[in-house]
């Protein structure tokens, strides 16, 4: 059973099928569109619409009813397609190709192919396959391109300030959609005739059901609002997804990143410069980008492979080649884009920890600095040169003479000859005899401890041993031989006797003896310029232990 | 196929259409639907619509004229006939066919007689 409608052609009443009458008037518009570029073409289009209205009057007369679809296919097949009919149309072209360059040529067929595609195609959005609005696949019909490339491309370009999606909209809201069924020949670039045109409309009623007709609806940009919903429900998942994805990745790789670094440096430093290079490298917005861009590219190639994996292993991959060819693809480039998404972060990681690390150093120098000078000061120390020595040497620790590696002495090495290190207190002293005792090293000549009193100065020079040996250390192998064993003096000696693996490190005592002091001020130091008559010829010079006893 | 069989025999047929609707006016008044079943039994053409872009053509080339006819059943009709230019115009293609046809004639005899 069939709806049949009454159309009027000049004054003529015709009972025709809905379908026929569907199919007529597509031909008969395509007859007007075709023309309508024309001249005269209103003319010729209204002359095969009364040529039609006169075989509709024939078949009236030979006693047919309702016009059916056949009739109607009959009565195309008789009058002819707009190609067919026209009489300017082109001849089809064979292809005279010019014999010239091969790469040249080769462009050349590319460029005409690529016309060729174009011709005869209207820009529409497609129903038949769509994410949102069809516009990817109606423009992939357009250009002749696959419909994933393009969706990979918009999805990657939405990255970029999500310019991809933007366009999307605008293409969304600017570009119909196909409909029609001769829409849909148009936008597949087929010819608009009588076959292809039937064929469609055959198909259509697939896609009239009521399901079929909902989806339409659903996908029209009437219904964005709702579809939006569904997009940002599913996105919402996707980032959980990522999300989770991430941490881990973040985890493995932050724990990969430390472990090599305190593998190769081991340096304290390390570990603060760590924490303040994710602090810094957070804070930079390009790292967020890069960040979403290795998530989304990571998301991406995990739906790829899975995809991928659960085609390999289902039985049905018919007709899914090319399916599975694109989501190989889409793998590929996905973990590449991951790829090079996390080797940048690893190198904005990189080029950070290291100004990182150079601003902990500086900053741990300066501290290291502040903490001698304080030291010095609390000594009751004044630092009157200090020159051609390496800015943080004042105080050392590491080879005092008892082996303690953690006991300070003043300490100050350069390579440079005219290196000056002079150290002065200045003390109250109520009038007596005093005596003066240090410790000291050297490995060169010139160093002393020296006593200005009265407005005279004595000095007393500090043995050169070197690094090695020293009085402390001879005195204390000596002592050893005879010491009560277990008695803290015996100790004492052990651990001199034992500095430097038994070596020593060449500390000496020195001592000024006999210093009377009337003016209660007294003046006493160490320098490596404090022999008057000596000139400096070595490279470091340490002192410790100054201790100015009352003997009368 | 050696070369394009059917493209040249389509060049003959689509040059032979415009000299043979000439050719039928020459002779009287017709009408489209007449002008098409004599064009149809020649084989001359092989759908109707190819007709109407023609006589558009030739009208606008002032070549034939045409006028309305009310017709008793269906659409009004356009009556065609040729104009004084068409004759002169028709002349001309005789001369020219006679030419080309004495040639064709000439030539398929020399194939003949070999």
């Amino acid at each position: 059973m069939k709806k049949n409608i009454t159309i009027n052609l000049y004054g003529n009443l015709y009972a025709i099928d809905e379908d026929a009458y569907e199919l007529l008037n597509n031909y008969l518009e395509n007859m007007k569109r075709h023309f309508a570029q024309k001249e005269d073409g209103e003319e010729i289009a209204n002359d095969i619409e009364c040529r039609i209205a006169e075989l509709m009057q024939e078949l009236k007369e030979s006693g047919v009813e309702a016009v059916n679809i056949d009739h109607v296919k009959e009565i195309v097949a008789r009058v002819g397609n707009p190609e067919e009919v026209d009489e300017e149309k082109a001849e089809p072209t064979t292809d005279h190709q010019p014999y010239g360059h091969k790469g040249a040529a080769w462009f050349d067929k590319k460029v005409r192919d690529f016309k060729n595609n174009l011709r005869g195609k209207s820009l529409y959005r497609n129903p038949d396959n769509m994410v949102l609005g069809g516009v990817l696949s109606g423009l992939a019909q357009y250009l002749g391109v696959d419909v994933t490339l393009l969706r990979l491309l918009t999805v990657l370009l939405t990255l970029v300030y999500g310019t991809g999606l933007f366009i999307y909209l605008i293409c969304w809201i600017v570009i119909p959609v196909a409909n029609k069924p001769e829409d849909r020949l148009k936008m597949r670039g087929e010819e608009v005739n009588l076959e292809n045109l039937t064929e469609e409309m055959i198909k259509e009623p697939e896609s009239n059901t009521r399901e079929g007709k909902v989806k339409h609806e659903q996908y029209g940009c009437s219904n964005f609002l709702f579809r939006g919903v569904v997009m940002l429900m599913k996105w919402t998942l996707v980032c959980l997804l990522s999300l989770i994805a991430l941490t881990g990745c973040g985890l493995l790789i932050a724990g990969l990143v430390i472990a090599a670094m305190t593998l190769f440096e081991g340096d304290p430093i390390v570990n603060s410069s760590l924490n303040s290079t994710f602090t810094t490298l957070t804070g930079h917005s390009s790292f967020w980008m890069i960040l979403g861009v290795v998530v989304i590219s990571s998301v991406s190639a995990i739906w790829a492979a899975s995809y991928l994996i659960v085609r390999l292993i289902s039985a049905n991959k018919e007709g899914k080649e090319k399916n599975m060819l694109f989501a190989a693809i889409a793998m590929l480039v996905s973990m590449a884009v991951c790829i090079a998404g996390i080797a940048a972060m690893g190198m904005q990681f990189g080029e950070i920890s290291k100004t990182e690390r150079k601003l902990n150093q500086q900053t741990r120098k300066q501290k290291d600095i502040d903490e001698q000078l304080a030291w010095l000061e609390e000594q009751g120390w004044n630092v009157l040169k200090h020159e051609h020595i390496r800015e943080d040497r004042y105080v050392r620790r590491g080879s005092h003479y008892s082996g303690d590696r953690n006991k300070r002495y003043i300490d100050a090495t350069s390579e440079h000859p005219d290196m000056d290190y002079t150290l002065e207190r200045t003390v109250k002293l109520s009038p007596g005899i005093y005596r003066l005792k240090a410790v000291g090293r050297t490995n060169g000549s010139g160093p002393g401890i020296y006593i200005i009193n009265n407005g005279r100065r004595y000095e007393v020079a500090i043995p050169n041993y070197g690094n090695k040996g020293g009085e402390i250390w001879e005195n204390a192998q000596k002592e050893l031989a005879t010491a009560v064993k277990g008695s803290p003096q015996q100790q004492e000696w052990e651990k001199q006797a034992a500095a430097n693996k038994g070596k020593g490190f060449g500390w000496s005592r020195v001592v000024i003896d006999n210093i009377a002091v009337t003016d209660s001020i007294l003046r006493y130091g160490v320098s490596n310029r404090c022999m008057s008559n000596t000139i400096w010829n070595g490279t470091y010079i340490c002192a410790t232990d100054f201790k100015l006893e009352r003997v009368k | 196929m050696p070369m394009n069989v059917d493209n040249v025999k389509s060049q003959m047929r689509k040059g032979m259409l415009e000299y043979c609707v000439l050719l039928l006016l020459g002779k009287g008044e017709y009408y489209t639907t007449d002008i098409i079943e004599q064009l149809k039994e020649a084989n001359l053409i092989v759908v109707e619509g190819t007709l109407y872009p023609l006589l558009t053509r030739l009208k606008k080339e002032g070549v034939v004229t045409y006028r309305w006819c009310e017709s008793t059943q269906g659409p009004p009709r356009k009556y065609y006939k040729l104009s004084p230019e068409g004759d002169e115009v028709l002349k001309e293609l005789n001369k020219a066919w006679n030419e080309l046809a004495t040639t064709v004639v000439h030539l398929t005899a020399e194939k003949v007689s070999e």
